[in-house]
């Protein structure tokens, strides 16, 4: 067990290109790290390097106080699972666990209790005597995971381990996962593409883009006060919605209508350089149907009348997606953001307004309805950077604070 | 309707089946069945033979100059092959696993060895193995034997490597190995399918090859047995030596039937891999 | 072969430290970073596994190749000697403009083109039979590498003796007798001995080939209306092109060394001599160096061009163009 500290950690290769850019990061003892981010972040690499399996270019790792950027990663005394799972096919599953053990040279009694130990932690006893071949998928990912914990290492790294699962298995393996780490209390670094991971998994998220962090916090923080726009539409699913925004004469035009502003962000929005046009962004679960709002509420928040598209009732609640008229919101970080998502090409029709609403709301498909949402809830980017202009000492503070 | 279909088209490919076997197996045939008859029946033009004997194996095993062509064979072959293979597998694993630069130069020069024509190293082999008294001797023919193998070697083998997932690696090293136990452990166990189709096709290679076998030796000393055969016709003057001839072709085809019988998945798939892959 | 790449036990102790106190200094040249010592040690495994396999191929190639040239500039009799002179070229003027060269020449040309265009076509339908019979498919397999395996020199008695008047089987297939001892029925042996023995091999290419056609491929083409030929011109020669390519380019190249069944069969008699047979024939049988390095020279040039010429018109397709790249 162990603390893992990076310190100014980049990784650039020899032609130039730079995977990784002054990481700082510390991960405390028996912490829970997701790296998460869109492929090509530098998250798997970052991940690497922690493993020893790359060379760091710059910067300082240490583990558990100690430099090791040139040790070997068999004397780093860390466990990794893969995405391939990279079981040894010519190994039962007993072989496969007992083989960094047999590596350390321990004796073959101990050996044995060890495995049996980790296996029955696993529910893998009856598959000891199996070849990985004659595995499914889960049953690997287990035997996986199984090497990693037999040796009881400083740190465990797992490079997307569950990517390769279906659906459903996935969300099992999630909580055994997240157990198995609250057991045995190792320090973990998990990288993983899939936000719902991230959020469900881990103590703190970092959240990586080209090669450098956006943003470090436990999960509901970065959902609740996103640094920028990236971290913003990244967290979230659905995620969240971005319209376009013009500055005028103390209020922004938005589709949604005149949004009126607190003074704080107005003081902001007075400075020379401030930007004019900005990203408004509202989570789904931030409307609601005008009707089931009560007059206090009301106040807090703006009314807007749009046509609804379609309707996906989940039983507990209602998306209903609305069409809404005017300008896109757009900006570099949604571009990279909607070809993660493979739909860099395909908009899927303009303005679309994404909106949780209560089960009780009687929309129906092809009618127009009125739609409230919280203007305490709502964030404001500035395109060029994308900049959140409501957060205010970390805290998202929505449109009217003062 | 279906069954009918299924049947009628399983007929059609057996008897395409049927042709090819046919095709492959009559020649071998005839020359098993030329060594099994005897001297008065050798000239009959028949197929099969009428009378059965194994005269012209024992003669072939009481001459010396068989058995020192068999010995010879056989020697030279498993030596070639193991020096090929090691080396092959060497510079496989480098060009399948490292980064370097000068692989693609590797690569492009057993490509071209492949193709290079045997014949035109006959003549200044021929003069500098004299020169460095390896003429007629087993390194005599060892030595462009491994040459002409390595690319056969390199490519299957490089194929193979190819294969092995690159994980395991990291993970044997993350387990706490260090590259050599990596490579011992993990590595090595899942070549070894590679390294012994690797091995059966350069085995071929070399226990076929007759140019080198006739230029590179001048007696029994090295000479093998594809190169003893054609000396045979004058061996014995008062017997007609094709019933000799064709008992020993018959003895060095046996291992070549055997690796086929026994390995024919493996050969398939370590050509058609290399082949394609390269 | 288990050569580590780092070293171990003790030694890691003082490449620690050592590594340490050298840290610092990479530390500011952040642009163009140095290659680390994993890298580092990373090439010198790959030239320290590569030394052997390549010093080997080019000691027994390129050096032997040059002398050959050079044994060719002269007057180099094995009978005679004394005579050894250098000669510039005159043992290319002798060669080049001697007929038995341009007959052999012809000879070899003729062999090369016949057998691939048969072996071609019969190992197109050969690698067919293997990849998609519904019966016996290990025995058709089995069956077809015995003529690959085979030892050339057995095959070709095998086939001497069946048109060996009053021995072989075949023999009576001709109302004269004997069809070795005439050149267009010799060359027509010759030319069957090879294809038998080959065909496997070029089928096996083919059949590489073909296990890349994607089943769904062609299922999608029936459905789209495609008869069998059309399946076959269309989507499985495409994607093939590669494959039978480099089949193409292997086989033309082993089909203009063609030795081993014509020395068997008629020993070069009747004018049936390929280029490497008269070549054999000059240097050890007639052991003049001088004129048999000069045909070795020849016979490496024209190799050359063909390899050449393969790889211009198809580029990319040669086998391992690529591979530079590939890890």
């Amino acid at each position: 067990m162990a603390d893992i500290v990076l310190d100014k950690v980049s990784k650039s290769f020899p032609d130039g290109t730079v995977a990784v850019q002054d990481v700082d990061l510390e991960i405390a003892d028996g912490e829970f790290v997701i790296l998460v981010g869109p492929s090509g972040c530098g998250k798997s690499t970052t991940l690497n390097m922690i493993a020893g399996l790359e060379d760091i270019t710059s910067g300082e790792l240490r583990i558990a106080g100690q430099r090791v950027n040139d040790k070997a990663p068999r004397d780093r005394d860390i466990a990794m699972v893969f995405q391939s799972y990279a079981l040894y096919p010519n190994m039962t599953v007993r072989e496969n666990m007992a083989f960094p053990l047999r590596l350390a040279k321990l004796d073959k009694e101990t050996i044995n209790a060890k495995v049996d130990e980790a296996a029955k932690v696993l529910e893998l006893v009856p598959l000891l005597d199996r070849k990985p071949a004659n595995l499914s998928g889960g049953q690997r990912q287990r035997v996986a995971m199984g090497r990693a914990i037999v040796r009881q290492p400083k740190a465990f790294l797992m490079d997307e381990p569950l990517s390769n699962l279906d659906a459903k298995l996935r969300v099992q393996m999630r909580t055994v996962v997240s157990r198995l780490q609250k057991q045995l209390g190792t320090t973990t670094v998990y990288v993983t593409h899939d936000q719902t991971e991230a959020m469900t998994l881990g103590d703190r998220v970092v959240i990586m883009r080209g090669g450098a962090v956006q943003q470090v916090g436990p999960p509901q923080e970065l959902y609740d006060h996103p640094r920028n726009l990236f971290v913003a539409g990244f967290i979230g699913s659905p995620s969240m919605n971005f319209l376009h925004a013009a500055v005028q004469d103390g209020s922004l035009h938005t589709a949604l209508g005149e949004v009126p502003l607190g003074d704080r962000v107005r003081r902001e929005l007075e400075a020379a350089d401030a930007p004019r046009e900005l990203i408004l962004g509202v989570r789904p679960e931030h409307f609601e149907d005008a009707e089931l709002v009560d007059e206090d509420t009301r106040r807090r928040g703006l009314e807007f009348e749009a046509p609804v598209e379609i309707v996906e009732s989940m039983g507990s609640d209602k998306y209903v997606y609305f069409t809404v008229e005017g300008e896109r919101a757009s900006a570099a970080e949604l571009e990279e953001l909607a070809a993660d998502a493979g739909a860099g090409d395909f908009a899927g029709g303009g303005g679309n307004l994404v909106t949780r609403l209560s089960a009780e709301s009687p929309v129906v498909e092809g009618q127009s309805r009125r739609v409230w949402f919280n203007l305490e809830k709502i964030h404001l980017f500035d395109p060029t950077n994308g900049r959140n202009l409501t957060l205010h000492e970390g805290r998202a503070a929505g449109a009217l604070a003062d | 309707m279906a069954v009918e279909t299924t049947t009628r088209a399983k007929l059609r490919w057996g008897l395409l089946d049927v042709l090819v076997i046919v095709f492959a197996m009559v020649p071998v045939l005839w020359i098993a069945s030329l060594s099994f008859k005897t001297p008065a029946t050798l000239t009959d033009g028949k197929f099969f033979p009428r009378e059965w004997t194994l005269d012209n194996y024992k003669t072939i095993f009481d001459t010396d100059q068989f058995v020192r062509a068999l010995i010879n064979s056989i020697g030279i072959a498993l030596v070639a092959t193991l020096v090929a293979v090691v080396l092959g597998a060497m510079a496989a694993y480098a060009i399948s696993r490292l980064d370097f630069p000068g692989k693609g130069l590797l690569v492009g020069v057993s490509l071209l060895i492949a193709m290079f024509p045997q014949v035109s190293l006959v003549s200044p082999l021929f003069e500098i193995e004299r020169q460095l008294k390896i003429f007629d001797t087993w390194p005599g023919l060892i030595l462009p034997y491994i040459t002409f193998a390595l690319p056969l070697a390199i490519y299957t083998l490089s194929a193979f490597f190819k294969q092995i997932p690159w994980d395991l690696e990291k993970a044997a090293k993350m387990d706490g190995a260090t590259q050599a136990q990596a490579f011992r452990r993990v590595i090595a166990p899942l070549a070894a399918p590679g390294l012994f189709t690797t091995a059966i096709l350069v085995f071929i290679f070399c226990w076929n090859d007759f140019l080198f076998a006739i230029s590179l030796t001048s007696t029994e000393r090295s000479r093998t047995v594809p190169a003893a055969l054609s000396f045979f016709t004058g061996a014995s003057q008062f017997e007609d030596p094709t019933g000799a001839i064709c008992a020993a072709a018959v003895v060095i085809t046996v291992p070549i039937i055997l690796f086929v019988l026994f390995f024919q998945r493996r050969i398939v798939s370590g050509l058609t891999s290399g082949a394609v892959k390269g | 072969m288990s050569i580590s790449a780092t070293p171990t036990g003790a030694n890691t102790a003082v490449e620690e430290t050592r590594r340490q106190t050298t840290v610092p200094t990479q530390r500011g040249g952040r642009r163009k970073p140095p290659l680390s010592e994993n890298k580092k040690a990373e090439r010198r495994l790959g030239w320290l596994l590569c030394a052997p396999a390549a010093l080997v191929m080019v000691a027994v190639t390129a050096y032997p190749i040059i002398y050959s040239v050079w044994l060719s500039l002269q007057r180099y009799d094995l009978r005679f000697p004394d005579q050894r002179e250098f000669i510039g070229l005159e043992n290319y003027v002798t060669v080049l403009t001697n007929e038995f060269w341009w007959t052999a020449f012809g000879v070899t040309a003729l062999i090369t083109v016949v057998t691939v265009a048969v072996e071609l076509v019969l190992g197109m339908g050969l690698a067919l039979i293997m990849h998609r019979t519904l019966v016996g498919r290990g025995l058709v397999r089995t069956s077809a590498l015995i003529p690959y395996g085979i030892v050339t020199v057995v095959a070709a008695f095998s086939w001497r003796y069946a048109w060996t008047p009053g021995t072989g089987y075949l023999a009576d297939l001709f109302s004269d007798g004997a069809p070795l001892t005439e050149r267009a029925s010799s060359l027509a042996i010759i030319m069957l001995a090879e294809i038998w023995k080959t065909t496997p091999f070029m089928a096996l290419l083919l059949m590489a080939g073909l296990a890349l056609v994607p089943e769904d491929l062609l299922k999608a083409a029936s459905t789209d209306g495609a008869t069998a030929w059309q399946k076959f011109t269309k989507v499985m020669l495409p994607v093939m092109k590669p494959a039978i390519l480099v089949a193409l380019l292997f086989r033309t190249l082993d089909a203009f060394r063609v030795f081993d069944n014509i020395f068997v069969l008629t020993a070069g008699g009747n004018e049936t001599s390929s280029v490497s047979m008269l070549a054999y024939n000059n240097l050890i049988r007639g052991l003049n160096l001088g004129i048999g390095s000069t045909m070795s020279v020849l016979i490496f040039i024209t190799v050359a061009i063909i390899a050449f010429v393969f790889v211009k018109l198809f580029g990319t397709a040669a086998p391992g163009s690529d591979d530079g790249e590939r890890r």
